[in-house]
């Protein structure tokens, strides 16, 4: 099969959560910084980082364009949006431009113009909703159909998918509905011709965090000439960060070297 | 939904209807007001009621009645809507505006009970359930 998956883990959870109704956005969000980080981040977490910034209502209602800057609050500074389009998006548009963004190794946010028509392939679950039309969800990959070892079963052309909104994450147990929450073994799967009838309405592909520059150690090709040390301390207009493994003992004696220095 | 249901739910009112509603409660009012002479004449001389003055006493009761009604319709004509009709067009216009810039919808999570497995039929027969 040919495809695609980002590495790793894959965070999935429901997307109603402390009460709220339209977290969906921040929801996808929140398991796309998940799987882009290796490290899971919860929902409300960014719903709180939303709401403080305004980027979306009281009940988590946002916009593309808001979860784009909240993407770029969180650090994942590299992103690529298709702007909204109430109408929809041709096929020949949507699923070029996704397909090439998850083989660039970016993670996908969807807007839907009809969210009812999602079902999950592997669970033939649908949405936990009635007459969903704007919803938000997240790719991480995608499958040109075959046998699919992530999946362990033969699939048709399609999208591995993380949907807060999916009865898959929200089962009714004995009559009550019930929330799966940071679940690391369900995902959702949906065949380019749901996809298609979901109509995407936006589209935002979210790339890893750029990795920090490392500190390169200048190579001297002569031996500096040894400069007696200044009687006075001169503040260095450079820095950097250097990252230490000390133990606690380590740190008490360096915090006590520090404290001898001449302020 | 009559008259008397949407007025009782503050439902808007067209000014026709709001002319009818004037008229009937006015009615009602005066109708009561023109037989208390006849009452009175009732309790104090009984057989001596001039049903005359009552029939036209009645009478005008009903055309004031209809003439409050008029006026009614007639100053509807200008009112502006209930303000629940004001607060309706409003929450209209965001849903249109945020169709129009992308906002996601609060979700309506349907009735998590599951459909029975005991019909009526089924249970009328004292059939046994499958599991």
């Amino acid at each position: 099969m040919a495809g695609s998956l980002l590495p790793g883990r894959h965070w999935n959870e429901s997307q109603f959560q402390g009460g709220h109704t339209a977290l969906c956005g921040p929801n996808a969000l929140a398991m796309l910084e998940s799987a882009l980080g290796q490290s899971y981040v919860n929902t409300l977490a960014v719903y709180t980082r939303m709401l403080s910034a305004k980027r979306c209502g009281t009940d988590g209602d946002s916009t593309m364009e808001n979860l784009e800057l909240q993407a770029h609050s969180d650090g994942f500074t590299r992103t690529e949006r298709l702007g909204w389009n109430g109408a929809g998006y041709a096929e020949n548009v949507w699923q070029p431009w996704i397909v090439t963004h998850l083989l660039a190794g970016a993670a996908i946010l969807v807007e839907t113009t009809n969210g009812q028509a999602l079902r999950d392939l592997l669970s033939g679950q649908g949405e936990d909703a009635i007459g969903l039309q704007r919803h938000l969800f997240g790719i991480i990959g995608h499958n040109e159909g075959g046998n699919s070892p992530t999946l362990g079963r033969t699939v048709p052309y399609g999208f591995i998918a993380t949907d807060g909104c999916n009865n898959a994450l929200n089962p009714v147990v004995g009559g009550h509905r019930t929330r799966i929450l940071a679940n690391t073994s369900i995902l959702m799967y949906y065949p380019l011709t749901t996809l298609a009838a979901a109509r995407p309405g936006a589209l935002l592909a979210i790339y890893p965090k750029p990795k920090p520059a490392t500190a390169v150690a200048p190579t001297v090709a002569a031996a500096p000439k040894p400069q007696p040390a200044p009687a006075v301390a001169v503040a260095t207009t450079t820095s950097a960060t250097i990252t230490l493994s000390l133990s606690p003992d380590e740190v008490n004696a360096l915090q006590k070297l520090l404290g001898q220095l001449p302020k | 939904m009559n008259l008397l249901q949407k007025a009782a739910n503050n439902q808007n009112l067209s000014p026709f209807e709001r002319g009818l509603l004037k008229f009937g409660q006015t009615l009602l009012w005066t109708v009561g007001l023109s037989v208390l002479p006849a009452l009175s004449q009732a309790l104090n001389n009984p057989g001596a009621i001039d049903w005359r003055v009552t029939l036209h006493l009645m009478l005008f009761s009903g055309a004031s009645a209809l003439l409050l009604g008029i006026v009614k319709y007639l100053k509807a004509q200008g009112d502006d809507p209930l303000l629940s009709a004001v607060e309706g067009a409003l929450e209209a216009g965001a849903a249109r505006l945020s169709a129009a810039n992308g906002l996601n919808e609060p979700v309506t999570e349907p009735d998590p009970t599951p459909p029975p497995t005991d019909t009526p039929a089924a249970a009328a027969l004292d059939l046994p359930q499958a599991a």
